[in-house]
């Protein structure tokens, strides 16, 4: 059942819109890699009001080509500058950068690919096996255990991402304020506008998104300064890694994967987390592990798999779930629910071409990056030269445009600016922008679930924890609370004692 | 400087709280339209309460988390930038997409460091232009055309 489903799925993805939108998002995301200063987050946002005009499966598989894209890319740098293109390639640098010293860019490069790509297949396998039956269970859901499922997903990721606990909770408290912002779908009064015409329809996902990636991500690198690091000026001949190179990665590469999809689909895991853990593996598990960190292969082997592991395993709570685990798979829900598709259990049954569709798609970007990564390096090379003071100008041009265009609205674009400000002034910080995206986009379906279970229950909160699975969600979520306020308390006591 | 954001997002949360209750909170077996927001508002103002402690605690000589310290030139440039960005969305309506663009292009290419203005007029007018043709002639977006009309 599940293979004829694939098959569909495939026909699908082999249509030619589906396929140019998955080429072009592969190769933006492999572009926003390879330069540092422009991540996948903002790319998406300028990127996503362009696929108003295509299909659901299209846009999809043209945004999620991007992150995964992106993971390729980030590669590049790491290897040939030493500067991470993105951050889930921050490890990648450690012995990918001294393999280049060394003279051996282009196996680096290499096996940073394939690996790349097996565990990018291997982790769709992982979506097609886990997702169905997944989906069958979470059918039962009713409203008190989708909210539940909300608040659990909500406070994993604040508890996960970033150092700070309470500037996480402030950031998804501040997210929900904002989704609150406009029409109570319920009753139809308008909540929080200030008399603001604009806000009645409630603040747009696309200039919030935009505003905090793309205008905060370019004032953010404007003040810090370009950085600039010398490209490998050896020439690079022989891409393809050598017997004795396979034989040193296939373990890395293997193991890579495996960790990667399961922190993926984690909440707050994703792939900055997978690359490091899998590095870590690495390091521990080696018979030899101070060839870490000067040039050994496994060491840019395993976070390559992890961090395209990580991205496949993060699409199963999304589309299985509707439950996003961080920033970018966020975004890519808001796109898929302004495209008018709501992830969640009912996904597979009542779209399955979008599902299947996609997955399909993700296998056809894992083989089109490979062919586009490799014999491209050269161009992405001469790419890495363009200045950002040439780029920033672009990119806040489009994220005008980008906004601009959604409603063709001038306060679109205000808004913009404002919450790319907010953007800025929360990562000098080191405010997570993770939990408030995440917040305010599942805000609405939070308020829904739970007004919806208070008018089942009558009023009684009894039913939050009456239903098993409802409580189960809750208990967990408890244990993630108290596990870091015991932390925090334990700290203020040893203070506290050592003033004695 | 930390403290201050902190008390911004503390006057956010009591606005949000204070128009929350005249919405009408309900009743338990019917929440009115301010009763999630009410009791978000409240748990907001209360995390955000203990960051705004920390700081005014730690201001005598501790170290503050105030960000990383900027430069002359990169507040100058920062500055140049939103000031550039909020003018652009003043103007926009009332010159149009080809004027307001052309002129904020000529600012950020000028705030990212090109010194000539040849350089700099040349490819703002080129970058507006192409613009123009993709997204207002290809794809059909209706930019505001402003008094001149275009």
């Amino acid at each position: 059942m599940v293979f004829v489903e694939l098959l569909h799925g495939f026909e699908v993805a082999f249509q030619l819109p589906n396929v140019l939108a998955c080429f072009i998002g592969v190769l933006v995301g492999t572009l926003v890699g390879v330069l540092p200063g422009v991540g996948p987050s903002a790319a998406i946002a300028i990127l996503l009001p362009a696929t108003f005009t295509i299909s659901p499966v299209a846009a999809i598989t043209m945004l999620a080509g991007i992150y995964y894209g992106a993971m390729y890319g980030g590669s590049t740098t790491s290897i040939l500058v030493n500067i991470p293109g993105e951050s889930s390639s921050v490890m990648t640098c450690q012995d990918g950068y001294q393999m280049a010293l060394q003279g051996r860019a282009g196996p680096a490069l290499g096996i940073s690919a394939f690996g790349s790509y097996i565990a990018g297949t291997l982790s769709i396998f992982g979506l097609i096996l886990i997702a169905a039956p997944l989906a069958k269970a979470a059918l039962a859901f009713g409203p008190p255990e989708y909210f539940s499922l909300l608040c659990l997903g909500l406070i994993i990721l604040i508890h996960l991402t970033g150092s700070s606990v309470v500037k996480g909770s402030m950031m998804g408290l501040f997210g929900l304020l904002l989704s609150f912002i406009g029409l109570d779908t319920i009753t139809g009064v308008p909540r929080f506008t200030f008399g603001i015409m604009d806000l009645m329809d409630r603040i747009g996902m696309v200039p919030l998104l935009m505003g905090l990636y793309g205008v905060g991500e370019v004032l953010t690198n404007i003040a810090t300064g370009e950085k600039k690091g010398s490209i490998i000026k050896t020439p690079f001949k022989g891409l393809l890694p050598s017997l004795k190179d396979w034989k040193d990665s296939i373990g890395a590469i293997l193991r890579g994967s495996a960790l990667g999809f399961f922190l993926g689909i984690l909440p707050g895991g994703g792939a900055t987390i997978a690359s490091f853990a899998a590095y870590g593996l690495e390091k521990k598990i080696s018979k030899d592990p101070g060839r870490f960190g000067t040039g050994a292969i496994e060491g840019v082997a395993s976070p390559e798999s992890a961090n395209n592991a990580a991205v496949g395993g993060s699409f199963i709570p999304l589309m299985v779930l509707g439950i996003p685990t961080n920033g970018i798979i966020a975004m890519l829900m808001g796109a898929l629910i302004i495209h008018g598709v709501r992830p969640g259990p009912d996904l597979l049954e009542q779209q399955p071409t979008v599902f299947w569709g996609f997955v399909a798609s993700m296998y056809i970007g894992n083989v089109l990056l490979v062919i586009l990564n490799l014999p491209l390096i050269p161009v992405w090379v001469q790419i890495l030269k363009v200045p950002y003071r040439v780029l920033f100008p672009l990119i806040l041009l489009f994220t005008i445009i980008g906004s601009y265009s959604v409603n063709n609205s001038i306060f679109d674009v205000a808004l913009m600016v404002i919450f790319g400000v907010l953007g800025y002034i929360l990562r000098k910080f080191h405010f997570e922008l993770t939990p408030l995206v995440m917040a305010f986009i599942l805000g609405p379906m939070m308020e829904e679930a739970f007004r919806q279970s208070l008018i089942i229950s009558r009023g009684s909160f009894y039913i939050f924890i009456s239903r098993p699975l409802s409580l189960a969600f809750l208990s967990v979520g408890a244990v993630v609370v108290l596990s870091s306020l015991i932390p925090m308390f334990k700290k203020h006591r040893i203070s506290g004692s050592s003033e004695v | 400087m930390e403290w201050t954001l902190n008390l911004a997002l503390l006057l956010i949360g009591v606005v949000f709280a204070i128009e929350a209750l005249g919405l009408g909170l309900g009743t338990i077996h019917r929440p009115g339209p301010g009763f999630l927001p009410f009791y978000v508002a409240i748990a907001f103002g209360l995390v955000t309460c203990f960051p705004l402690l920390r700081n005014i605690l730690a201001v005598k000589g501790k170290k503050g988390g105030d960000g990383e310290k900027l430069s002359v030139g990169s507040i100058l440039n920062l500055t140049t930038v939103v000031v550039a960005l909020f003018g652009y969305v003043l103007i926009l309506a009332r010159a149009g997409y080809l004027i307001s663009t052309f002129l904020l292009l000529i600012f950020l290419f000028r705030a990212g460091g090109f010194r000539k203005w040849s350089l700099i007029l040349t490819i703002a007018f080129v970058t507006v232009s192409a613009s123009y043709l993709v997204f207002s002639t290809w794809l059909n977006i209706r930019f505001p055309k402003g008094f001149l009309g275009i």
